[in-house]
């Protein structure tokens, strides 16, 4: 499913996000050096690579979880400053599923869902809930409603994660390895739920290492190594066709 | 076709066994547990013997030389001390209040204890009762003076009906419970104070005339209520980014923590009056509130501050990720979690103020334990002192019980410690 799908790309002139010459420090050490990407609406990226490359440090700034230091960020026109008015609505705009998927200890399922239309979006009850209830059935898991995120498996508590990014309908979802905490019998679900929403057109940055998902869903694969995009290109390309020694050596040692 | 394999067992095993159950009686108990080897036996009975050889001049000195007449002859004394008489029913109003609220809270927060009521009403049978009758054979005098047996029916009747609502009130009782609670504060402070001299039925009390362990606990309740307001924005404030924030929060929480209670009264008693101008007399009681109030907003700020550690970064990464503003993420999402873990310390903050209030004797107040001591200044009653402090021993351990109690009551209920 790559570049002849025609789903793909609606607005080809103007990418929902740009991120240009992005720098970012902890201290002394360099974690982002110069990243230039771009996002176009309805795009699925998976961003890969080892660990400390900063895959996860840079998605975290489009969202602001991170702040960086140079370069600059622009999401749905929307530039990515100091200013928190702005900050506050990107955050409106994108939808965010963690590794630990961070969901709330002390409210159901149900009130984690409907907690940030209620008080961000000011929804009323009604119609939070009706939406909460809608997401997860799409998700697989309408029964487990009143339920709390303990009495749950890491499956289901990472669809209702899931649901509880996509209550607050944003336009760009990113997900922070979010199979990694997993069973493997709990990845598939996950992993099929990604996949429909997918299929429903969400534009999608996904750090992961989940390769088989990347050649069946995404559109583009971004290799992240020591804090630079060092290669990008289609599934096919990549896997078949990889062109630095960095990416052919990652994805030997992934791919056995 | 299956070759089985020996030693595999290849069938699912549909019994399901039930576990196994100890039976435990008495002898058995103590069998177990205090005799279970000859060395353990003796040892046993050494620490028998200790405590009845401890424990017995004790025990014939309390069952017959000690005049416990003192105590329910002071009751009034000590539980509002000078507080006039006649207006002691305001005071049991406000009891009954609390019996109500207390019964209201239980039955309609904590859902599902159905032996309450029957706990409730051994409480009254087993320990209220007892104590009437030991009243009904004194003499008139004393009854009259401290109105008690009444007393102590309406705090039976104000519990149960207080329970009764809780249970047939559903989502209303459980709100009246949290609000009442509330508004009673005012209501009590407004039925103790009074209105003004003349009034007929609510003629102004002043503070001075309030003693007793009714002064201990306006005084800490005070403190604990309008404290943990103060202390939880002491705490955001102390982990804020701004730095002016930070550092006056880091300022009042070293320096209130720094002094003593006794020495924070003494302030509270002398500096406040030169903040405000000539005319304005704060009451001497306000003063002293202020400052304890203080103190525990200090404690507090810290011990919240401990709680908001506690919580992963992933919550406030959480609440970020879906545009929460940081008022909204706090309310709904952070100081849930982190109040939910502080209650073990915040009950300790409690029962430790409870029994600081007994300094404010230092600021020329009668509370509880200086009304003890100073009854016996008596004639009647020289040399009860023994018999006044145990009292008081007492008191405040079944105030403590009381409070810790509830704390654990509060943690059943919120699930901590089972997770």
């Amino acid at each position: 499913m790559d570049s002849t799908n025609v789903r793909e790309v609606e607005n080809k002139k103007t990418p929902i996000i740009v991120a240009r010459d992005v720098h970012k420090w902890f201290g002394q050490f360099h974690a982002l050096r110069g990243i230039d990407m771009e996002v176009y609406k309805g795009e699925k990226i998976v961003i890969f690579g080892p660990s400390g490359s900063g895959k996860s440090t840079f998605i975290r700034t489009i969202n602001r979880l991170e702040e960086h230091q140079r370069g600059d960020i622009i999401v749905d026109g929307i530039e990515l400053t100091h200013d928190v008015k702005n900050i506050a609505a990107i955050r409106q705009e994108i939808g965010m599923v963690f590794q630990a998927f961070n969901l709330f200890p002390h409210l159901t399922v149900l009130g984690n869902i409907t907690l940030a239309p209620l008080h961000v979006r000011k929804w009323s009850k009604e119609q939070a809930e009706e939406s909460a209830m809608q997401l997860l059935d799409r998700v697989g898991i309408p029964e487990q409603a009143d339920k709390y995120p303990g009495q749950l498996s890491g499956g289901q508590q990472q669809r209702v994660a899931i649901a509880r990014a996509l209550a607050m309908q944003p336009k760009i979802m990113l997900f922070d390895e979010p199979t990694s905490a997993l069973d493997p019998e709990m990845i598939k679900e996950v992993l099929d739920v990604m996949a429909e929403l997918a299929e429903s057109g969400m534009t999608m940055l996904v750090v992961t290492h989940e390769m088989g998902f990347a050649r069946e869903v995404c559109d583009r694969m971004v290799f992240f190594d020591e804090g630079q995009v060092v290669e990008e290109g289609t599934p096919t390309q990549i896997f078949e066709h990889p062109q630095s020694e960095r990416t052919k050596l990652f994805l030997s040692q992934i791919l056995h | 076709m299956g070759t089985t394999v020996k030693g595999v067992n290849n069938q699912l095993s549909s019994d399901v066994l039930a576990p196994p159950t100890e039976r435990y009686t008495v002898l058995g108990w103590l069998v177990k547990n205090l005799f279970s080897s000859w060395y353990n036996a003796v040892l046993t009975f050494i620490a028998i013997g200790i405590v009845i050889a401890i424990g017995r001049p004790a025990i014939i000195w309390a069952f017959s030389q000690a005049r416990w007449i003192v105590i329910p002859f002071n009751m009034a004394n000590l539980m509002v001390g000078v507080y006039p008489r006649a207006e002691i029913w305001r005071v049991w109003c406000v009891v009954y209040l609390i019996m109500g609220l207390v019964g209201l809270t239980w039955r309609a927060q904590f859902t599902g204890h159905k032996r309450g009521i029957v706990v409730f009403a051994a409480i009254m049978v087993l320990g209220v009762l007892p104590i009437e009758l030991a009243f009904m054979g004194m003499d008139g005098e004393t009854i009259r003076t401290t109105s008690l047996p009444s007393g102590m029916a309406g705090v039976g009747i104000g519990g149960l009906l207080g329970m009764f609502v809780g249970q047939v009130g559903g989502e209303r009782a459980k709100r009246l419970s949290t609000y009442g609670w509330l508004w009673f504060y005012p209501i009590a402070i407004f039925l103790v104070r009074g209105i003004s001299s003349g009034h007929d039925i609510l003629p102004l009390v002043k503070t001075s005339q309030w003693g007793g362990l009714m002064l201990n606990t306006i005084v800490s309740s005070t403190a604990l209520v309008l404290g943990l307001p103060i202390g939880i924005i002491f705490a955001l404030g102390r982990r804020s980014k701004l730095p002016v924030f930070r550092t006056v929060s880091i300022v009042f929480i070293e320096f209130v923590r720094g002094v003593p209670l006794i020495t924070i009264l003494f302030t509270a008693q002398v500096m406040i009056p030169l903040f405000l101008p000539e005319e304005v007399r704060i009451d001497n009681l306000i003063r002293a509130m202020i400052g304890v109030t203080l103190f525990a907003a200090a404690y507090i700020a810290e011990i919240v501050r401990g709680g908001l550690q506690a919580i992963p970064r992933g919550q406030y990464e959480a609440s970020d990720a879906l545009a929460m503003t940081r008022a909204v993420g706090l309310r709904y999402i952070i100081l849930p979690q982190a109040l939910r873990t502080t209650i073990p310390m915040m009950v300790n903050e409690a029962i430790g103020l409870s029994k600081d209030t007994s300094l404010l004797k230092i600021v020329a107040m009668m509370e509880l334990l200086s009304m003890a001591q100073a009854l016996t200044a008596n004639p009647d009653y020289i040399g009860t002192q023994r018999e006044l402090l145990t009292f008081v021993m007492v008191v405040f351990w079944l105030v403590t019980y009381i409070l810790a109690y509830a704390g654990r009551r509060l943690e059943t209920a919120q699930g901590l410690g089972e997770r």
